[in-house]
């Protein structure tokens, strides 16, 4: 029942959960908790397609996508670091704001509903190289995906370096575990979280912009279906450990795609699409007692 | 300070839910369904998906504003979700509509409470089986479409594994799957035949992961029936490349990929919703519970060479689907509706 | 000659409040300078205006001759300024070494942190200024003292010539005070600056050159360490004569009140932390367990209180015996009080007003409760009495209890316990951080209760404080009561040894 196809479809469907969680696992080592990021991605998502149609270029749905995630992620900074309004509230308004907003410029720009879908809309391209079809046992993993694919893996080792081994990243460790250190040494925590909040938009955007034209090449209102509220959570229980997200962004991505692949055998359908859910269930439970308060507390 | 505006707030929040739990304002009946009328006819359509299916959605509400040009109605379309069905039907009955569309079974429920209340005004429901004197349900017998799609799939298909890919195990759904299976099953019996479902008729992302699942273990035809889902399984099918089809649920699918989508059914939804609207003008409209199918000249199966000029269909095939339309409506063959 | 800093004329006002009014303030190199005052004096923010957390709303500072302008730390650590803070500013997951270069990390070719030179120059600082620490040890494994190594080093790898030390001694033992000060010392003979702010008068007067005293924002004092006394200096800090004596009533004992029987306990890493301890305070009697933080008081206190459940044994108060399970609410009811060890943990609830602080524990008071609802006029017109009687300093009721100074939390503390007229109160370590004035008044609350014929049972680190209030001292160590004596049979000497486990009186069991 694992075969590479399963394998290939994990890696693919982990990867918007994987670039969010990059971002999340950035701002939550500097102490921020960005919840808007569903909202993110909806919202690039959806300027990609969008520039995508007006130009029937995907580089330029591509540039949309990422600076309107970062737009948003900058009046999340603003609402929250600067005028001090609280992190889960204004996340979490923020994301359903982008849900409606979404739905309503669905049908302000393009007189549609529920999805957009055109031929002027271009996609990524997807990359097949004989070099990687070459590749023993691999290979077939490796070919048939966008850029921004590779890129989600590279990002998180990017992110783990920066993290643990820079000194840019000993300033995020300690603006996260204790601001008031960090201030007396004369690090600018505000600064600091701005940088991440920054990247973690531009993640986002990115995780966005794959939905719509990496994967599709359509939007879809509420096409991010919970991606990045599952990204959250993947970070909550990594603890701060990049090898553990990747594990776990993996294994909702396995989970996703053995869900699918479990269909051929004609077990109830609803049993089988819900097993990406148990699996964060299950997480949980076995999270429950290991679980440190140093991040993300409520 | 503090306590002033708990205070406030206590009272605000009180006045609130005393408002939410509003009396039943009297039943505003406009003009009987019996007598056709000077002021403009109402009508609503309540849908619990969104428009931009390519399905339902978009050709019932297609023919909403036929009826609304033609026969001057004035027309709303709600969409609504989960667990405002109810509200929302009462919502128009009480603002005055004459006539309301309530979009699948899900809608049943919502609208047997309503109905009683007004029974001037007129309930039309789209896949249900109420049976109530100012409640129309309407039922087509998609089975029997996807039935001769069916064939055509058995036929077109070189690895002799087909499958049909459904929204949800819901009561039309399953219908169609049933249809479906059956008659590949009556046109070759070598043929592997499977379903599966998306679980949702807005997820063409799925859509397009499980149509993938499908052509990477074998499976060369595909029909969809899981409405904006089915986006994705246009994308798959293109991607996969030739050999590959899609069969559709509208006809909006003919056309759509290039090369890849041989035929669909066709469900004439203006035979519904227009002709509901011309019959409550004309003050013919009766409740009762409808079932159309191929033997009342609705629905059937359409090929996609008028629109895509790639597909070719062979004569023999078209002969084939005849026939088998034909042994449908005489009653030699009655089409399972249960996927068992 | 040129100081090593000078503030001139420093005013720094705080909304309701004047922090700072006209201080001056000039140290010289290798000087240790003591900065005194009581809680809210306005030290900790002169500190922290040289230190750049504050701007001064008037005045100068200058640096080694220099005048500057301090818009941050980043300022003053580049001038050559460093502080100790009291509450720890290190990172506990990071290690050593990554929290002392955390101002100004070294880098490889790469960009990236340079782990292994970090650590070289970690002990290469150690060893010049003779604070051996382990560089690549996580911080927060480290005990106190050595995480205050660790500050005091991270400032110095900052450049450091000044030195700010905050309170430096509220957490340490009496043998690591010794280590610090000789630290203290040797920073001195390397032609430090070092400001030593505290309120113990002891170590002030041990180890510094100069003091300055601070009352109220105003400089109310400067003198020459050598040429004063512990008497002076709080008066200076107090504005009128205080004796640092509190007088006894005459010790007639009655019956117990509370007994502590057979009590026994191991922790959650199943080391043994109480050994069959076994004492009893009786009526007008105040009753002191000597020892070392962590050597078994939190439990006992916790056994006691009721606010521990795996434990063998019985306590018996006013006659009632209470088993691990019963509730503290139970207890209280038969009349225990308790002021805890940690008033900021399980003291109070600091974003809670002052009034909800003042109410906890005592909600079926008659006083301001009916059956069923508090009465908040009559809560209120209790408290404000209450307060009033202890002299706490407070801008409202229904301010949040974190913004008091910590002598006034503690003041707030001890008066909602005495509100609930116990016939036993325990005591846990209740002048911790608190300074001369309150303390004093405390103390006298206490030799009061004791007076009128209740019990106290005091548990403190501070000897002295042992010894001037108790009528039995009892020495607890390693979670077994080695020695138990009276203040005029022993010497803080014998006591500090039997603290320290050196010897056994006879006759103990």
């Amino acid at each position: 029942m694992i075969s590479g196809a399963v394998l290939a479809g994990a890696i693919q469907m982990a990867v918007p959960i994987l670039l969010c969680a990059t971002g999340a696992l950035l701002n939550d080592r500097a102490g921020t908790t960005n919840i808007s990021m569903e909202g993110a991605m909806l919202i690039s998502a959806f300027f990609a397609v969008a520039g995508s149609y007006y130009t029937s270029s995907w580089a330029a749905g591509l540039i949309a996508g990422v600076l309107v995630s970062v737009l948003l992620s900058l009046v999340f900074f603003l609402i929250t670091q600067v005028l001090g309004g609280d992190e889960l509230i204004v996340g979490l308004s923020l994301s359903i704001l982008m849900s409606g907003l979404t739905e309503f410029l669905l049908r302000q720009m393009f007189g549609r509903a529920g999805s957009l879908f055109s031929d002027r809309i271009q996609g990524i391209p997807k990359i097949q190289s004989e070099a990687f079809a070459a590749v023993p046992v691999l290979g077939p993993l490796l070919n048939g995906n966008t850029w921004i694919v590779y890129f989600a893996y590279i990002a998180l080792y990017l992110a783990y370096l920066l993290i643990y081994r820079s000194p840019f990243g000993l300033k995020i460790l300690a603006s996260g575990e204790k601001p008031d250190a960090a201030a007396t040494v004369g690090i600018n925590v505000v600064l600091v979280r701005f940088i991440c909040n920054l990247i973690c938009g531009v993640l986002c955007g990115l995780a966005g912009v794959q939905l719509s034209i990496g994967y599709l090449t359509l939007f879809t209102e509420g096409m991010t279906v919970g991606r990045g509220f599952i990204a959250l959570g993947a970070v909550m229980f990594c603890q701060g450990k990049p090898l553990r997200l990747l594990g776990i962004t993996l294994f909702f991505g396995l989970a996703q795609s053995l869900s699918n692949q479990m269909q051929l055998f004609q077990l109830p359908s609803e049993l089988v699409l819900v097993i990406p859910y148990i699996a964060v269930i299950l997480l949980t439970l076995f999270h429950l007692d290991k679980k440190k308060a140093n991040s993300l507390s409520g | 300070m503090k306590t002033t505006m708990k205070r406030l707030t206590f009272i605000l929040a009180m006045l609130m839910v005393l408002t939410a739990c509003g009396s039943k304002p009297p039943a505003e009946g406009s003009s009987g369904s019996g007598e056709p009328s000077e002021a403009p006819l109402r009508a609503a359509l309540v849908s619990p998906q969104k428009l931009g299916d390519n399905g339902v959605v978009d050709f019932t509400y297609a023919s909403l504003q036929k009826g609304e040009k033609e026969l001057g109605y004035e027309i709303k379309l709600i969409e609504c979700e989960s667990g405002e069905y109810e509200e929302s039907i009462r919502a128009m009955a009480r603002d005055g509509y004459n006539l309301i569309f309530g979009l699948f079974t899900s809608m049943q429920d919502a609208i047997s409470r309503v109905a009683p209340e007004y029974p001037d005004t007129h309930f039309v429901l789209m896949f249900g089986d109420l049976d109530m004197k100012n409640v129309t349900s309407i039922n087509t017998k998609v089975e029997e479409n996807c039935f001769l799609n069916g064939v055509v799939a058995a036929n077109i298909s070189t690895t002799k594994k087909v499958a049909i890919l459904a929204g949800a195990e819901v009561a039309d759904n399953l219908r169609a799957v049933a249809g479906f299976e059956a008659g590949v099953k009556a046109a070759d019996p070598a043929v592997e035949v499977t379903h599966m479902y998306v679980g949702s008729f807005e997820d063409p992302t799925k859509g397009k992961e499980l149509a993938n699942v499908l052509f990477n273990e074998g499976y060369d035809v595909i029909m969809q029936w899981c409405a904006a889902s089915s986006m994705g399984i246009r994308e798959a099918v293109m991607e996969q490349g030739d050999g590959h089809y899609m069969l559709g649920s509208s006809l909006a699918d003919l056309g759509s990929v290039p090369g890849r989508v041989y035929s669909s059914t066709d469900t004439n939804y203006d035979a519904v919703i227009y002709d509901s609207m011309k019959k409550l003008q004309d003050g013919t409209l009766e409740g009762g519970l409808l079932w159309l199918g191929l033997a009342d000249k609705f629905g059937g199966v359409v090929f996609a060479d008028d629109y895509d000029e790639l597909i070719q269909t062979p004569p023999e095939l078209r002969t084939a689907v005849s026939e088998f339309e034909q042994k449908i409506v005489s009653g030699e063959i009655t089409v399972p509706t249960d996927p068992s | 000659m040129t100081y090593a800093f000078e503030m001139r004329g420093i005013t720094k006002r705080f909304p309701g409040v004047t922090a700072n009014e006209d201080v001056s303030l000039a140290v010289e190199w290798g000087t240790v300078h003591g900065l005194i005052g009581e809680n809210g004096a306005g030290k900790t923010t002169l500190m922290k205006i040289l230190y750049g957390m504050y701007s001064a709303d008037k005045g100068d500072i200058f640096i080694n001759g220099e005048k500057v302008s301090l818009r941050s730390p980043k300022d003053a650590i580049a001038k050559g300024v460093g502080m100790v803070h009291q509450h720890f500013t290190l990172v506990p997951s990071l290690t050593v070494a990554q929290n002392i270069i955390l101002g100004k990390p070294v880098c490889k070719w790469n960009g990236l942190v340079d782990i292994s030179k970090a650590n070289q120059l970690v002990d290469e600082l150690s060893e010049r200024y003779g604070m051996p620490v382990k560089p690549d040890i996580s911080v927060g494994e480290l005990p106190v003292a050595m995480q205050q190594r660790v500050e005091i080093l991270k400032a110095l790898y900052l450049g450091a010539d000044t030195l700010i030390m905050d309170e430096p001694t509220a957490v340490l033992t009496p043998q690591e005070i010794e280590r610090l000060l000789e630290t203290l010392s040797e920073l001195r003979r390397q032609g430090k600056c070092i400001v030593l702010i505290t309120h113990k008068l002891k170590e002030l007067l041990s180890v510094t050159d100069n003091i300055t005293v601070l009352r109220s924002g105003k400089v109310t004092g400067r003198v020459k360490t050598s040429e004063s006394s512990e008497k002076e200096i709080a008066a200076m800090m107090v504005g009128k004569e205080i004796s640092l004596e509190v007088p006894k009533g005459t010790f007639s004992p009655g019956k117990d009140i509370l007994r502590v029987e057979n009590l026994d306990c191991y922790d959650r890493m199943g080391v043994h932390v109480l050994k069959d301890v076994n004492f009893q305070v009786r009526e007008g009697e105040i009753v002191g367990i000597a020892g070392v933080q962590g050597n078994g008081q939190t439990e006992l206190i916790e056994a006691i209180a009721g606010m521990r459940s795996d434990f063998s044994g019985s306590v018996t108060i006013n006659g009632k015996k209470f088993q691990a399970q019963d509730t503290t609410l139970s207890r209280r009811n038969a009349g225990l009080s308790h002021i805890p060890e940690d008033r900021q943990k399980t003291g109070a609830a600091l974003e809670s007003s002052i009034l909800n602080n003042f109410l906890m524990g005592g909600l079926k008071n008659p006083a301001y409760t009916t059956r069923h609802t508090i009465r908040y006029k009559k809560a209120a017109d209790a408290a404000q009495a209450q307060l009033q009687k202890f002299d706490v300093r407070y801008a409202g009721l229904n301010m949040a209890a974190g913004a008091l100074s910590g002598g006034n939390l503690q003041k707030v503390i001890v008066a909602r316990e005495f509100y609930q007229e116990p016939s036993v109160l325990i005591a846990a370590q209740p002048s911790r951080g608190v300074d001369i004035g309150a303390t004093m008044f405390i103390h006298e609350r206490l030799i009061e209760l004791r007076d009128s014929g209740k019990a106290v049972l005091l548990v403190s680190g501070e000897l002295s404080e042992i010894m001037s209030l108790s009528d039995r001292i009892l020495v607890l160590y390693n979670g077994e009561i080695v020695g138990e004596t009276t203040p005029s049979e022993s010497t803080e000497e014998d006591i500090g040894l039997l603290m320290a486990g050196i010897q056994k009186k006879e006759g103990c069991p």
